[in-house]
């Protein structure tokens, strides 16, 4: 292994190295320099797409030991790193003895290290598990063979030369229709310019290189003998396969020049193209065999492989009498190959990863579509992913703490650590930590040491070490709510720890994160580095956060209670002394003096005099429906559809003038406060609020078999002028019930009187389903609907004619019950609906 | 299976609930008899929640894999024949058969510190809960017979080689005859996961139904005769012409093993006389000109392309020269082909040729739109597999692997210089046990007819926090589709499901629709062993034997169809069905036998196969004598 120029900042290096060698990298590194420490910290994997290796990154410290009794130490300086394939060379240097592995009951030997079934180690001595570091052997090839991952690359390289002088051949003109004079002035050698290297591979599965000349030219008598230079004088057909043994001949007698070339177009020719010997792993990193006493359970593959490559070693040496032709050279590569490349395609670095789904043959779709693609990001980067520093729960709400906070209970508090680093500015303060006993454990270097159990006496903390705590009030932790993925699903709280058993959030923060408290879980992250801490803060804070990427909007709205209670509030309007003061507890500004200073019950405040306390000073905002000047609520529209809107105007203005943190305190005042006012005042919906009049229920039943003749010449031939007319009909129908909702029903109080969508719901539930299946632009398909249609007509054979419900239009809300047939038809569309908002 | 009837029975709490109501509500209240016969269901009397502290379980799993190492059959492994191996005397071969399976009882070993002690067992018996609540893997070893033959081949006539046993001479070659019965191990593991004390269960997979006669649409018109033995499968097309012949636009083709024939050579292949033989077993009215055209431009094409076909023996010959035409051509007679392959349960080629002609029938009417084209998402298509049969799918494929393995080491030692050990020595018992138990564990099971394909969501683990999360998890069945997007209708709900399949409960997300729960009344049946028995009550009950005059095959009759095959006729179906009807009552058939009356097509179709879903019926008779019952009379909508 050779050392390139890297990273220059001593005492740390680092180290690349192809996967499975990290032990020999370290042995050797170890050796070299004995004053060097290696962590085998795994850095990461990097991909060389030349070659498809992959290769391991180690830290590399330089570092002085403590009191090492080493004298004479050489002070070696690392200057630089290079990595390539090993040749045979390093093969044997890097194997414990000098001898190969010729026999398979060699292949569990003690030599190669730990864990044995008896015994102890042979070449370090060890017995103990965690000593040894295995050791590496080698298998010796009686013939050389291509290395089965990288013949492409040799053949590309090769190709690049020209075989016979061994220079860079000119690229320039490889067509093939010149005349002889520009050929003869630009190749260097005429014979060789029109040969082609080919790889082919045999029916084993052994891959070798071939030259062709094009079948049109004329073959001459000797016209591959230029090849004798490399050990064998053999061919005279159009194409000669390339021995394994020649490709070293020849990548030996590269001249620098040419070296220099390929290099500066990326070949490296190097010897290791060529395998002669095969490194036998150590013993800790196969599978030990495991048997239940009769039988045995699992063997490790690898081995196994092994030994078939043994065997075919074995095979070759007995089959040979004498010096070996070209031919038998040729099949002993192809056989011996045909092995080795099996046990590297299960053993090796030949493949990226080891997906297990992709070798036992799970098939998954690649989605290649844009818009899916984030989501699978999302879905790799959080979903999945679960470590030592992070918590999954169910959440609840608590309203009265604030937006950009969450609790924690007492339980997973205590289990999970942030760690800190001793300095002198808070060695103090984490001494108390230590001696409350709030801490886990404290790290001195490599080893890690518990504060909780069985620590003898006391513990005095000394700078550089690293100190881990447990969660404290305050600390920053970020939240996810799987399945949602978009970017505001990720949002940093700050913790506060309690004693209950759930995570607590406030409820404005369910809207970005798509959360409701009928069970949904998040998932908690806990940032340890600085860095990681840095990150988050500046990135996922909730200040940070509150306008939507997507649409422009506020992140946080005031919705469903805090609504509701605003809407009360205005509708009461007035408020006693007592229940003003009540609600001034949460706000930071003092009651302003009341707006009627006299009356039957005392002085009263006005419900905008309660709201402009929560609204900073000197802020100014006006609108359509609003006026406030110096945060003085001058005119504000009472009407309660307008609300939700009237509050958005004032938050922006919140945001635009005076700031993000501005906002955030007035949601954590306002809403503390409105939720305070909901619980004294209450809020309930009766069984009266559901019940529709009889004569608007039966007006509906008969305006409903009204169109029924429509119904069957719609379903009979489609035109869109009867469907629009179906339409607006059906909604003309709508209207006394959403009447009703608005204006006599206490769930007006509840939804959204502008939204279509929310009505049509309360239409739904409490006067009549509507139109429930139609076989035009819907996802399920017409057969359904027919099979619908004679469904009803087998149950219900003596109906009059031309019945609604056979064509899909329900005439009865889900308050008065639907009878099974209703049920299924409703069941078809709700879950049409389901279908759809899935694939969207 | 027994063992699929217990997994199913789980849900013990709801039906005494409801056996309650009914005993209530019988014959106190309705004043008539209540007909229990018809709301018969198993139910078990093992009233154990943890009902796998029976040891039954184990018989039930018996018979299946019985069949499926009986299915494996007799194992020849040739000697490979390398030249260099060969020595002297002749090749050897071996066969290799199994026997009987048994299945051991899960146990534990206690440990040598234990068993040691005076009075103490060595091997202790392991019962679910012990696995449950201490993560140990529950599984027992299946123990199988295996015959192990080893003889000589000796040539003879230079050409043929036959097996002699009796020549092998143990003088000469030293090489015994011997018949080795020998154990075979196996582990069948029911997994513990993780830390959470779980076990898994099998989700039940939505199959499309084989055992009919399938009419579909597109992509062509084509009515499907499929056993699950893909040779056996028969399909007729209408196809486009291709030349110009007179008549109509489509022509009939028979798709058949390996080839595809124009029907009226088949026809004539099978026997039938002349061509309005033909078309009166077809036994449509021919005065509708499309049918007509449409058989007018079959027999046409088939004149043009066959010469003379219908004289003797000529028709034969050219389904002969058609088949070896084909890529894998058949190796039996043009006879055999047919008496095996072509609707093998009828015996003479006249059945044959009618049920043939019948199929055509369907089809065409189909055409014309007398006939419903079938449709893949009514439940009564479809097929749940349970336990049973995926474990059999999955050791299947295990139980091959190790074979091949095992063939291959047993081919080196027939070898001269070799011994031939106890099979202990090449059979590798842990390729079936970690198969299965990576089975489990990855979920991914082996794909019903793509070898190399896995398919994951069969197991799954069940949810503990309350028996009735538990059952609910042992009732759910899976619909596989090979990609997410638009798969029809086979998310919604579907009239057929009524009683069935729960259409309110499905998860939401990709498998929205495809994953079901079953119906808190609906059983699903199992397999009737003894087909024999059935017929004979179908006899009883009025059904006619085929015989094979054409003529009383026809006229007028309904033919009845058992599992997609036809078994008789008859001549009054409502009576039939009727008589079967009241043995079923009275169980003197099986109770989990469907019986379908169809009067418009004039058939009979009764399935006993495993994988339908059945639900409870209520039959209330002689309600109309009831005096209590004030106002008007509504019809109660049965079930």
């Amino acid at each position: 292994m050779n050392i390139l120029p890297c990273f220059d900042f001593s005492p740390v290096w680092l180290v690349v190295l192809k996967v499975g060698v990290e032990n020999l990298a370290s042995d050797m590194l170890r050796s070299m320099i004995p004053s060097c420490y290696v962590s085998e910290q795994v850095m990461g994997r990097i991909s060389n797409s030349v070659n498809q290796d992959t290769y391991l990154c180690l830290i590399l410290v330089l570092k002085e030991m403590e009191d090492s009794s080493a004298p004479t130490t050489f002070e070696a300086k690392i200057k630089g790193i290079k990595f390539g394939l090993a040749t045979r060379q390093e093969i044997c240097k890097a194997s414990i003895s000098d001898c190969p592995i010729s026999h398979a009951s060699q292949l569990s030997n003690p030599f190669l290290g730990l864990p044995l079934e008896t015994g102890k180690c042979e070449s370090c001595g060890t017995g103990e598990a965690g000593q040894c570091e295995g050791h590496f052997g080698y298998i010796e090839l009686p013939t050389p063979i291509y290395h089965p991952d990288h013949v492409g690359e040799l053949k590309r390289m090769l190709s690049l030369l020209c075989l016979k002088c061994l220079k860079f051949k000119n690229r320039k003109f490889q067509v093939k229709n010149i005349g002889v004079m520009e050929r003869v002035l630009s190749s260097c050698c005429e014979e060789t310019s029109q040969i082609s290297i080919n790889e082919a591979k045999t029916s084993d599965g052994a891959y070798y290189l071939e030259l062709k000349v094009p079948s049109r030219s004329r073959l001459q008598e000797g016209f591959w003998y230029f090849l004798e230079k490399y050990g064998f004088r053999y061919g005279d057909m159009y194409s000669r396969p390339l021995l394994p043994s020649e490709v070293m001949a020849i990548l030996r007698k590269i001249p620098q020049e040419t070296k220099r070339k390929l290099s500066a177009k990326g070949y490296f020719p190097q010897d290791g193209y060529i395998l002669q010997h095969l490194p036998v792993p150590p013993n800790c990193l196969s599978v030990p065999d495991i048997s239940d006493g009769i039988s045995t359970m699992s063997t490790d593959y690898s081995i196994t492989l092994l030994k078939k490559v043994l065997r075919q070693v074995e095979i070759i040496k007995n089959s040979r009498s004498g010096k070996p032709n070209f031919e038998s050279h040729e099949i002993e590569a192809n056989d011996l190959q045909a092995a080795v490349a099996q046990y590297l395609q299960f053993r090796g670095t030949g493949k990226a990863s080891r997906d297990v789904d992709t070798r036992f043959g799970v098939n998954k779709e690649i989605n290649a579509s844009s818009t899916k693609a984030w989501l699978e990001k999302m879905k790799t980067l959080f979903i999945r992913k679960g470590s030592g520093f992070s918590s999954r729960s169910v959440i609840t709400g608590d309203p009265f703490k604030g937006v950009s906070e969450i609790g924690l209970p007492f339980e997973i508090a205590q289990k999970i650590t942030f760690e800190e680093r001793v300095n002198q500015h808070n060695m103090q303060f984490l001494q108390k930590l230590v001696d409350e006993k709030l801490c886990l454990t404290y790290r001195d270097g490599l080893s890690t040491y518990s504060l909780r159990e069985g620590s003898k006496g006391h513990t005095f903390l000394r700078p550089g070490q690293v100190v881990h705590r447990r969660i404290m009030d305050g600390d920053i932790v970020f939240i996810n709510r799987p399945p949602t993925t978009h970017k505001h699903s990720l949002q940093a709280l700050s913790v506060y720890v309690h004693d209950d058993h759930t995570v607590k959030i406030n409820p404005l923060i369910c809207g970005p994160l798509s959360a409701d408290f009928d069970g949904d879980c998040i998932h908690l992250f806990y940032p340890q580095s600085l860095e990681a801490k840095a990150e988050v803060v500046e990135l996922f804070s909730v200040e940070k956060q509150l306008l939507s990427s997507h649409t422009g909007n506020f992140n946080l709205q005031l919705a469903t209670d805090s609504l509701l209670s605003l809407k009360i509030l205005l509708r009461n309007y007035f408020l006693n002394r007592a229940a003003a003061q009540q609600l001034a507890m949460f706000v930071p500004s003092v009651l302003p003096k009341p707006a009627v200073m006299k009356s039957d019950s005392g002085p009263l405040w006005t419900a905008s005099q309660i709201l402009q306390t929560t609204l900073p000073s000197s802020f100014d905002c006006s609108g359509e429906r609003h006026i406030i000047l110096k945060s003085e609520i001058l005119s504000l529209e009472f009407n309660r559809d307008v609300m939700a809107s009237i509050l958005n105007d004032i938050v922006t203005s919140l945001f635009f003038l005076k700031g993000p943190k501005e906002v955030l305190r007035f949601f954590n005042s306002i809403q503390p406060l409105l939720m305070e006012s909901l619980y004294s005042e209450g809020f309930s919906v009766s069984l009266r609020d559901f019940f529709l009049p009889r004569d608007v229920l039966e007006s509906i039943q008969e305006n409903i078999q009204k169109i029924s003749p429509l119904l069957y010449h719609l379903r009979a031939s489609y035109s869109e002028s009867i469907a629009l007319q179906l339409d607006t009909y059906v909604r003309s129908i709508k209207i006394p019930v959403t009447n009703f909702v608005l204006k006599s029903s206490a769930i007006g109080h509840l939804i959204d009187s502008k939204s279509e969508s929310a009505l049509s719901k309360v239409v739904q539930q409490i006067g009549f389903l509507g139109m429930q299946i139609s076989d035009k632009g819907k996802f399920y398909s017409e057969m359904l609907v027919k099979d619908m249609s004679s469904l009803f007509q087998k149950k219900y054979p003596s109906c009059d004619d031309y019945p609604t419900e056979e064509f899909g239009l329900v005439g009865r809300p889900l308050f008065r019950g639907l009878d099974p047939y209703q049920e299924m038809v409703h069941s078809i569309s709700s879950r049409e609906v389901i279908v759809r908002s899935t694939e969207d | 299976m027994k063992e699929n009837f217990k997994l199913l029975n789980m849900h013990f709490v709801l039906l005494d609930g409801a056996r309650d109501f009914l005993e209530e509500a019988g014959p106190s209240s309705f004043n008539e008899k209540f007909s229990n016969g018809s709301f018969r269901m198993d139910i078990d009397d093992d009233m154990d929640f943890d009902y796998s502290d029976s040891d039954d379980e184990l018989d039930g799993s018996l018979q299946d894999l019985d069949e499926v190492f009986d299915s494996i059959g007799e194992i020849v492994i040739e000697p490979g024949y390398d030249p260099s191996k060969k020595g002297d005397g002749d090749w050897r071969r071996a066969s290799l058969k199994f026997g009987k399976v048994t299945l051991e009882k899960p146990n534990f070993w206690t440990g040598e510190k234990f068993s040691s002690v005076d009075g103490a067992k060595e091997y202790l018996n392991l019962l679910p809960r012990h696995a449950r609540l201490q993560n140990m893997t529950y599984s027992s070893r299946i123990k199988v017979e295996t015959h192990l033959e080893v003889v000589i081949v000796y040539i003879l006539l230079l050409y043929c080689v036959h097996r002699s046993l009796s020549r092998s001479d143990k003088f000469k070659t030293g090489v015994d005859k011997f018949i080795e019965k020998t154990l075979l191990h196996e582990y069948h593991t029911d997994v513990n996961f993780g830390r959470l004390p779980v076990m898994v269960t099998f989700i039940a997979q939505e199959q499309i139904c084989l055992k009919r006669l399938w009419v579909a649409k597109s992509p062509t018109w084509t009515i499907s005769y499929r056993p699950v033995s893909k040779r056996k499968r028969i399909f007729v097309k209408l196809v486009p012409k291709v030349e110009h012949i007179t008549g109509g636009e489509k022509i009939l083709t028979v798709y058949f093993y390996v080839t595809e024939i124009p029907i009226w050579l088949l026809f004539f292949a099978l026997g039938v006389p002349n061509d309005r033989e033909a078309v009166k077993m077809i036994d449509l009215d021919v005065e509708d000109s499309a049918i007509s055209n449409i058989l007018i431009a079959s027999i046409y094409d088939a004149d043009r392309k066959y010469e003379g076909f219908r004289k003797g023996g000529n028709a034969q010959k050219y389904i002969k020269e058609l088949m070896q035409g084909c890529r894998f051509p058949p190796t039996e007679s043009v006879e055999e082909c047919i008496t095996n392959y072509l609707f093998p349960h009828l015996k003479s080629p006249e059945q044959k040729a009618c049920f043939l002609a019948y199929m055509v029938k369907c089809l065409l009417e189909a055409y014309r739109g007398r006939r419903k084209v079938d449709n893949r998402d009514d439940l009564r298509n479809k097929r749940l597999e349970l336990a049973g049969e995926l474990l059999e799918r999955e050791l299947k494929v295990h139980i091959k692997h190790a074979e091949r393995r095992m063939v291959k080491s047993i081919q080196r030692d027939l070898y001269k210089d070799r011994e031939v050990q106890s099979i202990d020595h090449y059979l590798d018992a842990s390729i079936i046990t970690n198969g299965l138990s990576r089975a489990f564990s990855t979920g991914a099971w082996s794909h019903p007819y793509k070898r190399m394909e896995r398919i994951s969501g069969i197991v799954a683990t069940i949810r503990r926090t309350n028996p009735l999360q538990a059952t609910a998890d042992m009732r759910k069945t899976r619909q596989q589709v090979s990609y997410t997007g638009r798969v029809g209708d086979a998310r919604y709900p579907h009239p057929s499901h009524w009683g069935k399949i729960c259409f309110l409960s499905t998860p939401d997300g990709e498998n929205c629709g495809l994953v079901k729960n079953l119906a808190s009344m609906g059983l699903v049946s199992t397999d009737i062993l003894n087909r024999e028995s059935l017929l004979q009550r179908f006899y009883e009950c009025g059904m006619e034997m085929l015989v094979d005059d054409a003529s009383t095959l026809l006229n007028g009759k309904h033919k009845i169809f058992l599992d997609g095959d036809w078994v008789g006729i008859c001549k009054d179906s409502s009576s039939f069905v009727a008589r079967v009807r009241r043995k079923r009552r009275k169980t003197e058939v099986p109770h989990q036998i469907e019986i379908k009356r169809d009067k418009h097509h004039g058939e009979v179709r009764i399935f006993a196969d495993a994988g339908r879903i059945l639900r409870p019926l209520l039959i209330v008779q002689n309600l109309k004598k009831i005096k209590d019952l004030k106002g008007e009379f509504f019809s109660v909508a049965s079930g």
